[in-house]
């Protein structure tokens, strides 16, 4: 319990430090008054925007404003559309959520088993293979990888849409890619702490009694080697976003990542400010709820502290 | 007078002698092949600008999309062919490792030097200051690098210098967190103490006895993330949030590249290609050097 507290606190100070900083960030990108400024303004006019804008208050008040603007889901308005920031998000937020669902089930689904067999097989060309495709995934730059899938499949072959979202065909690429970026993660954690778990007292006391090979594997110590997984949910979080806006960005997804790259292009930092608070308060409690579920999956991370 | 004497055998350690190249004896199967693209790499980042056949960033627009010499119509005058603006490939990719080169190596300095010095203090003096930047540690540890370096880039503008502190800012605290906890066990050794009792500074023993012995986790880290951060820099120029033209730089030449896909192939190609080759190299060097310093493996 005083753990969980304990994880909550830090949470809360990293979400306040994070919200600080955007803040000063707005102020230092320039003085607000002065965007609704005419040509011909005067002092007073200056004067009064500011004091509309709540500028004149002291730093921490409209640090103050600043926050339950954004507790409440005001985060400005976009300068590029024009509209709430918060719309746009939540507008592209659900493909986003997809793309990362089906890219991230991909990874597992051929990361876990190819990770297992490379312990279990280990030195045969299974093996190799899994070490190979992972070490491409770590090299090969993202965008490198989906630019040459498009020349492949779109422009050589012709049977793949290259952007936008659609039918499942849309899919296949950006989820790909993605999970090309992912699995290598998967795939290395996964072997090593197999191979560990293998060679561990009470795998061989099952392999005495004569458990066969194929249940001491898949059962035993695939379940012990999955926690190093979740510790490292912290990582591959971060890892999933990088890989998202770039993927986004390459395929033309309509997603939050592509958002972010058209905020660059027109330098549009109400827009870029509130994806990335947004996105920093989902990563913090996303591993806020990483941190708590592996203490209780782990006591002795509970004890330690 | 003794701040020199540890300054120098700080040098020592790190460079010519001692830890690294005697396991390079100790080890067989050198990775040869990456061992050369890297050494290929730094060269072109140092002398590219003076080796490169071309100019980088000037081209003929006479010569626009020329195709490499293995394709029709290609010479070995352009062998990686010509960009839309009729500049060589080739140059231009040669003069594109500087900027990618500078990037890490001043992130592996700042972030991971400085963060392996902040965790050595942290793990050896304790106290107030090792809790403060354990927390601040918790706090950035798990940020998205891509957001940090994003937002700086448009309220600043895209420059070298919001890459390299980006990067450096989050990824100082992973070296920070794992050089301490494998402080915590080296202190309790007893040269340490020994060397307490014998009169040692705080900074004589965190150089001379606790250094040494971190130094060899530093260094895995160090050329393992190496890729990663010459990926991060380049999705950053991809995105347009990065090294900002006229530069030369292999993930804006690719962000460029991509509208001319359908008609020439090789512009986005060949720099991706060259980041693929140098990660690569990278991560094979990383895997290496951690075989050839793990204690289990090494040969009496």
């Amino acid at each position: 319990m005083q753990f969980i507290i304990r994880k909550l606190f830090q949470s809360f100070i990293a979400l306040i430090v994070f919200s600080a900083i955007a803040f000063g960030l707005l102020r230092l990108a320039g003085d607000p008054a002065v965007q609704f400024m005419t040509p011909d303004g005067t002092e007073e006019d200056y004067q009064r925007i500011k004091s509309r804008l709540g500028l004149d208050k002291p730093v921490y008040i409209q640090y103050i404003f600043f926050v339950a603007n954004a507790a409440k889901g005001d985060f400005g308005v976009s300068i590029f559309t024009k509209r709430p920031v918060l719309d746009s998000i939540k507008e592209m937020l659900p493909n986003s959520v997809r793309l990362i669902g089906v890219s991230a089930f991909m990874a597992f689904i051929i990361g876990i088993p190819l990770g297992v067999t490379a312990a279990s097989k280990k030195g045969k060309p299974i093996d190799t293979f899994a070490r190979v495709l992972a070490g491409l995934g770590q090299s090969l730059p993202i965008f490198w990888v989906g630019l040459m899938l498009i020349q492949l499949f779109v422009i050589n072959l012709g049977i793949l849409p290259s952007s936008g979202m659609g039918s499942w065909r849309h899919y296949l690429m950006p989820a790909f890619t993605l999970a090309f970026f992912f699995m290598p993660g998967i795939i290395r954690l996964l072997r090593s702490s197999m191979l560990e778990a293998l060679d561990s007292e009470y795998i061989r006391l099952a392999r005495i009694k004569g458990v066969s090979e194929k249940i001491i594997v898949w059962k035993h110590a695939l379940r012990n080697s999955l926690l190093p997984l979740l510790s490292y949910s912290t990582i591959y979080i971060a890892l999933l976003i990088t890989g998202a806006i770039v993927t986004e960005t390459v395929f033309a997804w309509p997603g939050v990542g592509r958002l972010c790259y058209r905020a660059i292009l027109t330098n549009d930092f109400p827009l870029i400010q509130g994806v990335v608070l947004l996105t920093a308060v989902i990563v913090i409690i996303a591993n806020f709820i990483t941190d708590i579920l592996y203490s209780y999956v782990d006591p002795r991370i509970r004890l330690k502290h | 007078m003794s701040t020199f004497k540890n300054l120098g055998f700080l040098g020592k350690c790190l460079g010519v002698r001692s830890y690294v190249f005697q396991f390079r004896f100790r080890a067989k199967d050198f990775p040869i092949i990456p061992g050369l693209i890297i050494f290929l790499f730094i060269f072109m980042a140092c002398f590219g600008e003076f080796l490169a056949p071309y100019s980088a960033t000037e081209g003929n627009l006479q010569d626009k999309f020329l195709p490499p010499f293995f394709q029709a119509n290609g010479s070995m005058t352009h062998p990686l062919g010509t960009d839309m603006m009729g500049r060589d490939m080739l140059s231009r990719i040669m003069v594109g490792a500087r900027p990618s080169f500078i990037v890490v190596l001043t992130v592996i300095i700042l972030g991971g030097f400085g963060g392996t010095a902040l965790g050595i203090i942290s793990g050896y003096k304790g106290g107030t200051a090792d809790v403060v930047l354990m927390r601040v540690v918790d706090v950035t540890i798990a940020f998205p690098i891509i957001l940090a370096a994003m937002l700086l880039s448009v309220v600043f503008g895209p420059s070298i210098q919001n890459v390299i502190i980006s990067i450096s800012v989050i990824i100082w605290s992973r070296y920070a967190r794992v050089i301490r906890g494998e402080v915590l066990s080296v202190k309790e050794k007893d040269f340490v103490s020994q060397a307490r009792v014998a009169g040692c500074s705080g900074l004589r023993i965190m150089l001379r006895h606790i250094f040494p012995n971190v130094v060899n986790t530093m260094l895995v880290m160090l050329t393992l993330q190496v890729g990663s951060i010459i990926i991060l820099e380049a999705s950053l120029s991809f995105l347009g949030a990065g090294i900002p033209a006229p530069t030369p730089v292999w993930g804006s030449m690719i962000a460029k590249g991509r509208e001319y896909i359908t008609i020439a192939w090789w512009i986005p190609f060949f720099p991706g290609f060259a980041l693929a080759l140098v990660c690569l190299s990278f991560n094979i060097l990383g895997d290496w050097l951690r075989e050839a310093m793990d204690p289990k493996l090494r040969q009496i």
